[in-house]
């Protein structure tokens, strides 16, 4: 029995004034993976995310999201989707109470419903101190922590998340990681941008490498790494997992001190 | 007061409904709107209370309206002085758009061009015209708010002295030319953003900023000299062709029909009532969504986004003149870094250029004949450009002193991490960077006015002047009880900083030079001689700074 996929790329390309940036991405993430989507800085990674929940409507090509079209009704996708962007972009006037208030007065979520689910994520967060603190005096993990909370309040059915866990601490990082595993149990998907292979590699059903606007691989950590050792794929591979390259240029750096 | 604004909005639900938004999200924007705006410290105004700056604003918003109407008092008070309408009402209508548009461009930048409402906003589920009609809503409240914050008095004013009817004409102006306000600032932006790119508009818009905060500076200074220069016993009601070019005339001019009944001014009122309704309906047909899809792309792009790398050149001007003027690796250093974050950080330059604008009312009241050409023969005798010679040296003192403060502070731990025992290079690496970059050129300036109306007999007067300018700054340093790292405090600590050297050479000292420079003037030779012991004197100064330890340091 063939399954659908839940997000479902053909052909999509996406230029910056004459510049391509995505070259033709064609992908199927079906429902309950987590998808690790890797490459180096500038490849495509937030572009891709961005499209795909309907942040940049001028694009080339295909995309649904749980069966809708993103060009057509993205509003209906946004409804069921959770994004936690990379730069800390909130409003730090602001608590995070009111603004986890505010998020979820968007997505219409009952006030007494969005204060019970705030105080308890904000609690395991370690944030409880300072749910009434504005946000400008917060650490770059703390306010990332409010935008993991700010993606999933209304408890959306695929989860996007770009790069989240720049600025967290080591527990943090390790929460996060439970928290994603938890969320795969409960049958959530998950798409998951990072420029290390690092976190990924342990927590991704499926890693899909994007190098200069094009996806070069897709497959099992274990897949790509066997691939790795024999195809065109060795040296990028090395890059994002650090192997053996990283050794000439610590030694090169050396030299350069010299 | 946010409470109120919803109320009326929840009563044009339908409309907004029938505009294509969904109302119940619209609302909730609006009001975060409202609320982010009361907590945002209004650039304008920071002179004003930055000794709390350590506090988060509350009412920020509420004081900026107080202050404006306050000054609007004296605006409405030419009610009562000048029986002209057309004339009475002009400067209140002019104020009320200047201030409009200028707070617009100012305090507005942060929410017109903000750039997080799309990382937060597009991936909820909120259509585009909600958050366009939302944009739209909080900016007209925020204007009408602000132009009869400052038109309160000549509202209140205007009742008691021409009745309801002028009333409700004025009412309805100070709306009218709240949307022209609105229009003409949008164009700007737009124009703006059709020929720049997001961080040169950022810099363009700061300059804005310094030109605001020194209008209101010197507005205030200058608001009590109107009736001055206004010939009050003859006023004539003369319209000339080019006042139908000034949209707060039209205004005054509905106004005057409205009051005296001189239909002469028909075509005013025509224009006053036409002109704004038509830029409402460009505003919101045609400019309005162009502008809401140019700010979708100044966020959303990661890639091909519209900030320019600008690359400078490593060796210029500056690491030349650097290597001329100063003796050490750490001198240079710090002159060079002094020089370059001065003309690039663009919160120095926000903090530091409106501080010059209050010099600019002390030239109106000490110098009162200097814009006056006729007077100039008179000036040359005597020797009062002594005075803004030596006034010339304020500038060095505050650029010196804001020097001090960076918001990038932190960075001073550089100072202490390099193995550095001498801290006279530092501090005079900066001070020569000031007194070159900033007083040098500036003096070169007021000596060419001086000798274009002196004559080249002040020569030796400003040779003398510009050496003691160099020993009260050096002086000034030295003495003070807690010397500072250059960049390296806090702009929040400024207030608390003791500049008490600093008011001792301003209220005493400086003085204390022009007079005794004015003495020598009426002995033959001594200011050639005087000269040179000043130059003496400077380098006596300039050496005392190698003794200088970390001692006296207010680290």
């Amino acid at each position: 029995m063939e399954k659908q996929p839940i997000v479902s790329l053909r052909g999509v390309k996406k230029y910056y004034g004459r510049d391509l940036i995505l070259k033709g991405i064609d992908l199927d993430v079906y429902a309950g993976e987590i998808i690790g989507y890797i490459g180096p800085n500038g490849a495509g990674k937030s572009t891709t995310i961005k499209i795909l929940i309907g942040m940049i409507p001028d694009f080339v090509g295909e995309v649904r999201v749980l069966g809708y079209d993103i060009k057509e009704d993205a509003l209906e996708v946004k409804k069921r989707i959770g994004y936690i962007p990379e730069n800390a972009m909130l409003y730090e006037v602001l608590t995070p109470m009111e603004y986890l208030l505010f998020i979820g007065r968007l997505h219409k979520m009952e006030d007494a419903l969005i204060e019970r689910r705030a105080m308890e994520l904000l609690e395991i967060f370690g944030l409880q101190a300072h749910t009434d603190v504005r946000m400008n005096t917060f650490s770059k993990g703390m306010r990332q922590k409010v935008l993991l909370i700010a993606g999933l309040i209304h408890n959306p059915d695929v989860i996007f998340l770009d790069e989240p866990l720049s600025g967290l601490d080591a527990n943090a990082v390790i929460l996060v990681k439970e928290v994603l595993a938890k969320l795969k149990a409960a049958g959530k998907t998950i798409f998951y941008s990072s420029h290390i292979m690092d976190v990924v590699e342990k927590i991704s059903d499926r890693i899909v490498i994007i190098n200069q606007g094009t996806i070069i691989a897709n497959g099992t950590f274990e897949e790509l790494k066997a691939q790795a050792q024999t195809g065109s794929l060795e040296s990028i591979f090395q890059g994002l997992t650090g192997d053996h390259e990283n050794d000439h240029r610590a030694a090169d750096f050396l030299q350069a001190l010299r | 007061m946010i409470k109120a604004v919803l109320r009326i909005l929840d009563a044009t639900k339908g409309f907004f409904r029938w505009l294509g938004a969904d109302y119940e999200i619209l609302r909730h924007i609006v009001e975060l709107k409202f609320i982010m705006q009361n907590r945002r410290p209004m650039a304008a105004f920071s002179n004003y209370n930055s000794r709390n700056a350590n506090q988060d604003p509350n009412n920020s918003f509420w004081w900026m309206v107080g202050i404006l109407s306050f000054f609007g008092l004296f605006m409405g008070i030419l009610l009562f002085v000048v029986d002209v309408p057309y004339y009475a009402y002009s400067l209140p209508f002019a104020y009320i758009m200047i201030m409009s548009m200028m707070t617009l461009v100012t305090d507005f930048s942060t929410l017109l061009l903000d750039t997080t409402d799309n990382a937060i906003l597009l991936p909820r589920p909120v259509n585009s015209r909600t958050i366009l009609l939302a944009r739209l809503v909080h900016i007209t409240t925020y204007v009408l708010i602000l132009s009869f914050g400052i038109a309160f008095f000549t509202i209140v004013f205007t009742l008691f002295k021409y009745g309801i009817i002028a009333f409700l004409a004025c009412i309805i102006s100070v709306i009218l030319l709240a949307i022209l306000s609105v229009f003409f600032t949008a164009l700007l932006y737009i124009l703006l953003m059709k020929f720049t790119s997001e961080e040169r508009l950022k810099d363009i818009i700061s300059y804005f900023q310094i030109a605001f905060t020194m209008l209101v500076t010197v507005g205030y200074q200058l608001v009590g000299r109107v009736f001055d220069w206004l010939d009050l016993e003859n006023l004539q009601t003369t319209v000339q062709a080019w006042h139908y070019a000034l949209p707060p005339l039209w205004m005054s001019g509905a106004m005057e029909m409205a009051i005296k009944y001189n239909f002469s001014f028909g075509y005013f009122a025509v224009l006053a009532v036409l002109v704004p309704l038509a830029s409402l309906w460009v505003l919101v047909r045609f400019l309005a969504p162009g502008y809401n899809e140019k700010i979708a792309q100044l966020g959303t792009g990661d890639g091909g986004g519209a900030e320019k790398t600008v690359n400078q050149k490593r060796h210029g001007f500056v690491s030349w003149l650097a290597s001329k003027v100063t003796s050490t690796p750490l001198e240079k250093a710090t002159f060079e870094l002094s020089w370059k974050v001065t003309s690039r950080d663009r919160r120095f330059k926000m903090r530091t250029y409106p501080s010059l604008g209050s010099l600019i009312p002390m030239v109106f009241i000490l110098g009162k004949n200097i814009f006056d050409p006729s007077e100039w023969q008179n000036l040359s005798g005597g020797y009062s450009f002594l005075l803004i010679a030596y006034m010339g040296h304020i500038i060095s003192a505050t650029f010196h002193s804001q020097t001090i403060f960076s918001e990038d502070f932190k960075a001073a731990w550089v100072y202490f991490a390099t193995p550095n025992d001498s801290p006279r290079d530092v501090v005079m690496g900066n001070i020569k960077a000031v007194l070159l970059k900033f007083y040098t050129p500036f003096y070169l300036l007021i000596s060419g006015f001086i000798l274009f109306i002196w004559g080249p007999k002040a020569v030796d007067d400003l040779v003398l002047a510009y050496l003691m300018s160099w020993c009260l700054t050096f002086f000034e340093i030295i003495s003070s009880s807690h010397l500072k790292l250059p960049f390296a405090k806090s702009p929040a600590e400024q207030k608390e900083a003791g500049q008490s050297m600093q008011i001792l050479v301003f209220l005493l000292l400086l003085p204390l030079c022009g007079f005794g420079h004015w003495g020598l003037t009426f002995i033959p030779y001594a200011l050639p001689v005087a000269c040179v012991f000043a130059f003496f004197l400077a380098r006596m100064l300039y050496q005392r700074y190698d003794k200088l330890t970390w001692e006296k340091f207010d680290l």
